[in-house]
């Protein structure tokens, strides 16, 4: 407690005094310092008692500036963490400034893994902060090198997570430790079979087969699990209670898994909830040779991309070459092959490109289309377009090969999707085709009175953002088979209607009204559910509550009105409050569609994950994005903002995208409404655009492609870097219904 | 006769008897009472708890006083946990200064009172949040032990925690 200044002022005061004065006080003080403690409490009990109001606030002021004292000196290290564990990163950054002793607890990895955990890909409940997930790239990288065999490796290794566990239990969320814990049952319940069967797959694709691998893993364990607690089979290997804790510990993860993206399609892919999440730190983990880096690190580098994001810091380049309109677009960046992001684009020009994102170059055009390209999606294997010329083409994009020509349209292809085998076509003859890919057959869904120009397959259960990098063929094979797996379509179109349909029923079972003029997009979300309608689910830890909505639950909901879709169901549902019951096809179908009786909303989809829900954003040319609950088809919310009709939107977990007429881009908050930022550059209207955690990649009716990078290694604002491809002519944009 | 009591002894020898629901809101008082006396309390029982004062010993045995009927959660859910504010009376009761907060945090620790040392690392907490490393020094009477090559560096490392 030493302090210069005080004992210096007190030197001072002390030289004022007469001598005799000063020996009195000196011969006091030595007594006080030569006496124990319990005589000392007794002299100064004995002081306090002599002094009067203002000495004693003097001795309270005093006394709130001396009694400071570092308490990390002080606790064992793990009172210390856990004191740094509540705090926020900032705060923890600021910490790691104050000595050495704060540096080596501030910067505990467990502190920071906890915080990834919080953070990534998922929205903080405390701090309402979500940060992007940039490993997903860095670990298929990793696995591409090492696949197949290091997958075998990485699941060896879980054995020696799961001894970690309670480390993982003290620093992650309460999922992570669930999910170490399942893979370290892995090996130990799994027959040798299990690798013997997952080979062959990882040889397929790289970093997909991981997918699979996993999802075979879940099923395989499922069937373990299964198989001891019935008692039946050589399986049955683990003792009652273990299996049981592992099965309540499967159903955790498997909920936690499936909830973003994952049912059929491998849960590596989704790599979003905290599960997988740290499904990915444990593979990271295994692998400490070659990927050693600090949670801290990690935290920083994506909380510097969220930043870029939220102030609007990017580094833009535009992409030349198409010599007119562009019309639609997508791109990858964590195939297997080639190393390079790969973006293909679709244009007025009739041609389809393929670019390398790394080096802005196209790589190949293709052509074939004789009239304008509007749309297209590919994957690991196949590219599929769609034209003007009424017909949709299937590609080998690495070859350049148009492997299959679909015809049957009466007029031009404005829009497609597809998953597996299937596949969607929404044409300007007011009709969606639903084609099986293999054999070229196919069906019509007849209703909408306008173009279609937005397609949308959905199983009900998982995200279809996610579905797409899958391997076609791996995916089939390796899906576990589901007793009923559902299927249903999202269509948009000119006649301001979204409407749902059911693929097995081939009807329209819903009709979402509410935009007043062409809707051109649409795209599907899985969220955690608005907490906002729901009063009753204001508990903090909902993660981890299972279904507690004060009504019927979805899942019982749809089994009473799979059997009596009756009026009583539809009144308990809105007393229940899930929501009006919606706006239907019955009212705006004029009876022209073939029609099933509506059902009840909540019994359309069966979500993994009951504290989810599905929502679908969909963009207008009516200037407007509306947020839908997909379940009920009640209108959420409606973004305000662009001047001119919106062509194009996409959506993440953390943030929505739109492209406009009015040659804007708009970046909002989805959850607020609120537009975080506007990107102008294009020189015509925006028809096209996707994003990825730290790009966004933007079509444009004069031709030309920004790709706005969000990345951490941001160094100046708005920076044009690279130009390629011969000048574009100047293009008469507005024609955006031409049909060229 | 009425219940037996509990009665802890402090470092000073002072003795406080309490109830047994009291005292077993630490669970390290609450394993020796049963370990020892496996047909529960018959008589008064005391335990020396020789690394508290009796001040401190006081002001955590007023807070499992207070807290005797209170239900705590029992899983250990990080993120509820880390969501969850403090507890209002706690927020008030750790109203001390340093010294006695820190030793009540310690006694928590010893003592094994979860309740009460998650309402202590939260108040500590909130004396380091939203503070630059120099207030930080100045609030814990910090030395600043790095060297100045040092300090350029871990403020170049922690530059992203200067801008929100």
């Amino acid at each position: 407690m030493a302090d210069q200044d005080v004992n210096g002022k007190l030197q001072k005061s002390l030289d004022t005094l007469p001598v005799q004065e000063r020996a009195a006080i000196t011969a006091l003080w030595s007594t006080f310092s030569s006496s124990p403690h319990f005589k000392r409490k007794i002299i100064l009990e004995g002081i306090l008692t002599m002094c009067c109001f203002s000495q004693l606030s003097h001795l309270s002021e005093a006394l709130s500036q001396i009694i400071r004292v570092d308490p990390f000196t002080l606790f064992p290290r793990e009172v210390c963490l856990r004191v740094l564990g509540y705090l926020d990163a900032i705060s923890l950054g600021k910490a790691a400034q104050v000595s050495k002793l704060w540096k080596g607890l501030a910067d505990d990895d467990l502190l920071w893994r906890r915080m990834c955990g919080q953070h990534i890909e998922r929205k903080c409940t405390k701090c309402g902060w979500g940060l992007p997930l940039l490993e997903r790239r860095r670990l298929r990288k990793e696995l591409n090198l090492g696949a197949p065999d290091r997958m075998m490796v990485a699941l060896e290794h879980d054995d020696h997570d799961h001894v970690h566990e309670d480390e993982t239990r003290q620093s992650g969320s309460p999922e992570a430790a669930d999910a170490l814990g399942i893979n370290g049952h892995r090996m130990v319940s799994l027959p040798r079979s299990f690798n013997a069967q997952v080979a062959p797959e990882s040889s397929h694709t790289g970093a997909s087969s991981s997918a699979g691998a996993r999802e075979v893993g879940t099923s395989m364990r499922q069937d373990v699990n299964s198989r001891a607690a019935s008692g039946l089979g050589p399986l049955s290997l683990k003792r009652p209670a273990t299996c049981e804790s592992s099965n309540r510990k499967r159903r955790k993860v498997e909920s936690a898994t499936r909830s973003k993206s994952g049912a059929s399609e491998g849960s590596s892919d989704s790599d979003a909830t905290p599960a997988v999440y740290n499904g990915n730190a444990e593979c990271a983990e295994t692998d400490n040779r070659r990927n050693k880096k600090p949670w801290k690190h990690v935290y920083c580098e994506r909380l510097i991309v969220e930043r870029n994001w939220r102030k609007g810091r990017y580094t833009e380049r535009t992409l030349k070459g198409h010599t007119n309109g562009i019309m639609c677009l997508q791109f990858h960046q964590n195939l297997s092959t080639p190393s390079y992001p790969v973006l293909i684009t679709g244009s007025y020009d009739r041609t389809v490109r393929v670019w390398n994102l790394d080096t802005g170059e196209v790589v190949r055009v293709l052509n074939g289309h004789t009239r304008a390209v509007r749309a297209l999606q590919f994957d690991q294997v196949m590219l599929v377009t769609g034209s003007m010329d009424r017909t949709l083409k299937v590609w080998n994009w690495r070859t350049g090969e148009c492997v299959r020509t679909l015809e049957g349209h009466t007029d031009g292809v404005v829009c497609l999707n597809y998953n597996k085998g299937t596949l969607a076509s929404g044409s300007a003859d007011a009709v969606i085709k639903i084609w099986n890919i293999a054999t070229g057959d196919c069906y019509a869904l007849r209703g909408h009175q306008g173009w279609v120009n937005s397609v949308l397959l959905w199983d009900g259960k998982s995200s279809p953002s996610e579905q797409s990098v899958q391997d076609t063929s791996l995916s089939t094979s390796v899906q576990p088979s589901r007793a009923e797996s559902k299927s249903f379509l999202f269509s948009a179109s000119d006649d301001g209607t979204i409407k749902l349909w059911d693929l097995h029923q081939r009807a329209c079972i819903k009709t979402f009204v509410g935009h007043t003029g062409h809707v051109q997009s649409l795209k599907l979300l899985i969220v955690e559910k608005d907490h906002e309608e729901d009063d009753v689910e204001n508990t903090p830890n909902r993660a981890t509550m299972s279904n507690f909505s004060g009504g019927v639950t979805s899942s019982e909901a749809g089994l009473m009105s799979c059997y009596s879709p009756s009026a009583e169901m539809f009144r308990a549902r809105s007393l229940s409050g899930n929501g009006p019951v919606m706006q239907s096809g019955l009212a705006h179908n004029s009876g022209r569609i073939p029609q099933v009786p509506e059902q009840a909303s909540s019994t359309i989809f069966n979500l993994d994950d009951d504290n989810k829900e599905a929502i679908l954003v969909s963009g207008g040319l009516d200037n407007m994005i509306k947020i839908w609950d997909a379940q009920t088809g009640t209108e959420k919310r409606t973004l305000f903002g662009h001047i001119e009709g919106v062509w194009g939107i996409d959506i993440d977990t953390l943030r929505l995208a739109s492209g406009s007429h009015d040659r804007t881009i708009k970046i909002w908050d989805r959850e607020s409404g609120r537009c975080a930022q506007t990107l102008v550059g294009h020189r015509g209207a925006v028809t096209s655009l996707q994003l990825s955690d730290d790009l966004l990649i933007s079509g444009s009716d004069d031709g030309e492609i920004r790709v706005w990078n969000f990345g951490p290694q941001i160094i100046a604002t708005g920076s044009t870097t690279s130009v390629h491809g011969p000048a574009v002519p100047s293009v008469n944009a507005s024609i955006m219904r031409s049909t060229n | 006769m009425s219940e037996p009591k509990v009665i802890l002894v402090s470092f000073d020898d002072e003795k406080f008897p309490v109830d047994v629901q009291v005292a077993e809101k630490s669970v390290l008082i609450k394993n020796m009472i049963n370990d020892l006396n496996p047909d529960g309390l018959q008589e008064d029982f005391e335990i020396p708890i020789p690394m508290l004062r009796s001040t401190v010993l006081a002001k955590v045995l007023e807070w499992c006083e207070h807290h005797r009927n209170s239900e705590f959660p029992d899983d250990d859910d990080d993120d509820a946990k880390k969501t969850a504010p403090i507890d209002e009376w706690d927020k008030n009761f750790l109203k001390v200064d340093q010294e006695m907060l820190y030793e009540i945090m310690q006694a928590a620790n010893y003592l094994n009172i979860r309740q009460l040392l998650d309402s202590g690392c939260k108040t500590v907490a909130e004396m380091i949040k939203n503070k630059s490393p120099e207030e930080l020094r100045r609030t814990f009477n910090i030395v600043n032990d790095f060297s100045p090559e040092e300090e350029a560096a871990i403020r170049r490392e922690n530059e992203w925690a200067e801008d929100r």
